[in-house]
């Protein structure tokens, strides 16, 4: 496994580059510019490495997300002709390319960025989604709606037969790309129960059904609701300086699209506005999952409890006990 | 009387008053600067040498059960109430948190009516980048003039007299996540403020206004290259590890530096015969300390700046490549003590760590450090090296629950500050003792939003009191003696000639307790919960009274405040866990009372 990688902050961009074939995820020699980080002005820090876990050789193709915009050859002319994508500091185009290209095994005082882009990459952006036999996954080169699906190369063949053979069992249904029209933002809004003349809900009761019943949708919500730092104000909704999401008081309105409007506009009190930062149809996940904190919608759809922080909760310790115990050689006490 | 007789009775009453003399020195390190105005409260920290001691002993330890409530006044606001009512002349002075009014009553007449008030307008948007409440600690009353700041970065100057503007700056951008909680430091000419905001990703600076115009004096960063710190050939840190060039920015990740906080929300001290001021930096950002590998220069420590210029003179680091959000932005009291059989001239600071340090306000050597609480993630202060010794099993780390914190991440203390008594020697520390567990996670940098990437949750620490108010005798580095309160103590304490020192509760019980034994004398149950800062003064009238603003907020009392649910324990940062009880001890309202004994 190898990639490099490089950050423009001045520009917002992180820079990926293949440097050899790793499985099916990068085949040939190819730059990426991962384009959420200009518009969220999103910096890199170092982290611990996830990178083995996260990036699975064998994994299949992210050449169709759209996320990325991917350069090929041209990759090279863009950069020292822009001149957009070079630290004002380092006017040396080339140099700054080499300086500043790490690789994500490398030794370099780059390793911790690199491990962290790559992280960010594979966690976030780069679905390498399965190829599931009969799926249509694959076969759009646009896909909005692709987003992460943690499943393992090793498993995605049993993946695949067990979707098979789960069949019959009715489950669920996982639209991964919503309807025609779902992820789109309410026409008119409503923040008061009382409206004058007639009142339409058929708007809402779309969007309810499309995305609260659904646990992709509510999963998908849930890690959001953390990515997007969401769980920085309202904590896990029993909330922080912004206000508690899982009781009944609602100041802007507790229904689905009125959640949306205020995580897309802001309010004045403190909510910042995301309008334009966050992919619409993400926004309407966040707000399912923000749903299920009050207990709206069908239980099997919800997500599963994060029991494992309280410090009374025996299986909390368990877990960690159980994780912690092949990493280590056994201590006692 | 022999001649000689009369010569041995001179020498025993020289040798008498000697030992006294040197008994006196050795137990009663003395306040480094003496308070100008000892019948009023004028700034927060009451003197330059930030004692927060009364010299007025009208009320004492055997009238004091005595007390009654003499004055109240609605402040109209119902968010946590943490500054201190501020007394200057005849006039009382009261900034409560966002909006940030000010309210100035005439003490000379009955019922002390307003004189005036001042509304800032602070943007609303500001609360949303208040990490832990939307406080104000405090305004600063110095010639004719009030120094005050706002929750979204403005520093103002008001006429005391009328409460017109007199001018007003726009120093602090929350679009960055910068917010101002601390009060104004008001010394030499200058207005000296900082930045709150280590949990949004700010780069953390501390200013110096001119008091006259408010223009900009000069400006520091905590963190980035030696240029933007003001570190200079002036900078003589004591410990190796606080040397170099630009550690601001080598002992970060790339660039890391320039989101990795270092905030200056808390206390400032003044030495003027060293012309240095003193000031504390928060705690580096993110909180997931993995993604920030280094010691994270020049966060979670204490700078010495010349106060003229900022120039840092020295720098020690509590808490290097911080684990757990100890900012070290807490209280600086100026002493001069006799220790180890010599004069030193040194800092107190009460960490947040759970360690009190005494570091020579000079050199920044430190000379002792103690732990005064439960203590289990430093195992011990090096005196070689400076460095804290941190517990390996306690570190965090990313996908894990690392259980049995102490202290959490508000630290064995917050920002509440403690006071010094002269007259005991004993340094008065309002404290907690709880305990968390910590899960690390990413933490992703967009501007204007929480930066911060863990899971917090608290409670009580071992006995299952969340709170302790100890008495510590500095020169013996122990503990005199201490209180054991149920809920955990935010509020400041305050100490008095008549041996007696106050302090709230949460659950609203203002207390007054003798200062050598901590006996309680009198107590009081006020409306809302105490976060505040009592003071002490004499008013128009020539009596002592007793002041404190009642009104729960503030990280421990945010449950209330924010009206935040008991069911996530991982509500306001883990705090909501360790006071799932407080919704039915307290409830909001700010209102500020003030005692005196019957006329």
């Amino acid at each position: 496994m190898c990639f490099r990688f490089r950050i423009d902050r001045s520009a917002g961009v992180l820079w990926l580059r293949s440097a050899a074939s790793i499985g099916s995820c990068f085949r040939k020699r190819r730059e990426y510019v991962l384009r959420p980080l200009k518009e969220l002005q999103l910096l890199y820090t170092p982290s611990a490495s996830y990178i083995r876990s996260a990036a699975r050789p064998g994994s299949s193709s992210c050449e169709s997300i759209p996320a990325f915009e991917r350069f090929e050859n041209d990759a090279r002319k863009k950069s020292s002709g822009g001149g957009k994508l070079h630290s004002p500091s380092r006017p040396n185009a080339e140099a700054s390319r080499v300086g500043e290209w790490g690789k994500v095994f490398g030794s370099s005082r780059w390793s911790g960025v690199a491990r962290d882009a790559a992280q960010r990459f594979f966690s976030a952006f780069c679905p390498c989604v399965p190829r599931v036999p009969g799926g249509n996954l694959q076969s759009s080169p646009v896909l909005p709606a692709l987003r992460i699906l943690r499943v393992k190369p090793l498993l995605s063949g049993a993946f695949a037969l067990a979707m098979l053979a789960a069949a019959g069992c009715h489950r669920e249904n996982r639209y991964f790309q919503p309807p025609q029209g779902s992820d789109v933002a309410p026409a008119e809004e409503q923040m008061s129960p009382l409206v004058a003349g007639q009142q339409s809900l058929q708007f809402r009761e779309q969007q309810q059904k499309e995305y609260e019943g659904n646990a992709y949708h509510i999963s998908e919500g849930k890690r959001l609701f953390t990515w997007y730092n969401c769980v920085g104000c309202h904590a896990h909704g029993g909330g922080d300086s912004g206000p508690a999401l899982m009781d009944d008081k609602w100041i802007y309105g507790g229904e689905i699209d009125q959640i949306y409007l205020t995580i897309v506009q802001g309010r004045p009190n403190g909510m910042p506005a995301f309008g334009g930062k966050i992919p619409s149809q993400e926004i309407w996940e966040i707000a399912a999952y923000i749903r299920t904190m009050g207990g709206h919608g069908p239980k099997a759809a919800r997500s599963g409890r994060d029991d494992h922080m309280q410090m009374d909760s025996e299986q909390g310790r368990k877990d960690e006990e159980l994780k912690a115990a092949p990493s280590t050689a056994p201590e006692t006490g | 009387m022999s001649k000689r007789e009369l010569w041995g009775q001179v020498a025993a009453a020289s040798v008498l008053i000697g030992t006294c003399t040197a008994a006196l020195a050795q137990e009663h390190p003395r306040p480094a600067v003496a308070d100008d105005d000892g019948d009023h409260w004028t700034m927060p920290s009451k003197n330059f040498a930030a004692t927060r001691f009364s010299p007025l002993a009208d009320i004492d330890v055997d009238n004091v059960k005595d007390l009654k409530v003499d004055l109240t006044f609605s402040t109209g606001t119902l968010r946590g109430h943490e500054s201190p009512p501020i007394v200057a002349g005849d006039t009382m002075y009261i900034v409560t948190p966002f909006p940030n009014h000010v309210y100035a009553l005439d003490l000379s007449k009955a019922g002390a009516p307003l004189k005036w008030k001042f509304d800032p307008k602070p943007l609303p948007a500001a609360q949303g980048v208040a990490c832990c409440d939307v406080v104000n600690r405090g305004l600063t009353v110095v010639g004719d003039s009030v120094y005050l700041a706002t929750l979204d970065g403005q520093a103002i100057a008001l006429e005391a007299a009328t409460g017109k503007e007199k001018w007003r700056v726009q120093v602090g951008d929350i679009n960055k996540g910068e917010t101002i909680t601390m009060a104004p430091f008001i010394a030499n000419g200058k207005m000296y403020i900082g930045n709150s905001g280590g949990e949004y990703g700010v780069r953390g600076w501390i200013i110096a206004l001119d008091t006259a115009t408010g223009k900009q004096v000069w400006r520091a960063y905590n963190t980035g290259p030696d240029q933007d710190v003001l570190i200079g050939s002036d900078f003589k840190p004591f410990y190796p590890t606080e040397q170099g060039k630009d550690l601001g920015v080598s002992s970060w990740p790339p660039e890391a530096w320039r989101i990795g906080g270092g905030t200056v929300w808390g206390w400032v001290a003044f030495d003027p015969k060293l012309n240095l001021i003193y000031h504390g930096t928060g705690n580096p950002g993110p909180w997931n300390s993995d993604q920030r590998p280094g010691d994270n220069k020049w966060t979670g420590g204490i700078f010495a700046r010349d106060a003229n210029t900022g120039a840092a003179r020295w720098f020690y680091q509590t808490v290097p490549h911080d684990l757990y959000d100890y900012d070290g932005i807490n209280e600086l009291i100026l002493l001069d003590a006799a220790i180890g059989g010599r004069e030193r001239h040194v800092v107190v600071r009460p960490e947040r760590n759970g360690y009190l340090y005494v570091i020579d306000r000079e050199t920044g050597e430190v000379i002792s450090a103690d732990a005064y609480a439960n203590v289990n993630t430093i195992t011990a202060v090096d005196l070689k090296t400076g460095r804290p010794t941190y517990n390996p099993e306690k570190k965090p780390q990313v996908g894990k629950v690392v259980r049995d914190i102490c202290p959490p991440a508000p630290g064995a203390k917050d920002w509440n500050p403690s006071a010094y008594s002269p007259q005991t020697g004993l340094l008065y520390i309002p404290h907690l003792n709880m305990c968390m567990n910590w899960e690390s996670m990413e933490a992703n940098y967009i501007a204007g939003t929480p930066y911060v990437g863990a899971n917090t949750v608290m409670y009580a620490g071992p006995g299952g009191n969340r709170g302790v108010f100890s008495a510590w005798d500095i020169v013996n580095r122990r503990e005199a003696w201490s209180i054991k309160e149920d809920l955990p103590l935010w509020s400041g304490a305050m100490a008095t000639a008549g041996n007696l020192v106050f302090y709230g509760t949460l659950d609203g019980t203002f207390k007054a307790v003798d200062a050598r034994s901590g006996e309680l004398k009198w107590s009081f149950k006020t409306g809302s919960g105490i976060i505040g800062q009592p003071v002490s003064y004499k008013g128009p009238d020539g009596r002592q009274y007793i002041a404190v603003l009642s009104g729960i907020g503030g990280w421990a009392g945010a449950v209330v405040a924010g009206d935040l649910d008991i069911r996530d324990p991982t509500a306001a940062k883990g705090f909501v866990n360790a006071v799932t009880d407080l919704p039915k001890k307290s409830s909001k309202g700010g209102m500020l009372y003030v005692f005196s004994l019957p006329h």
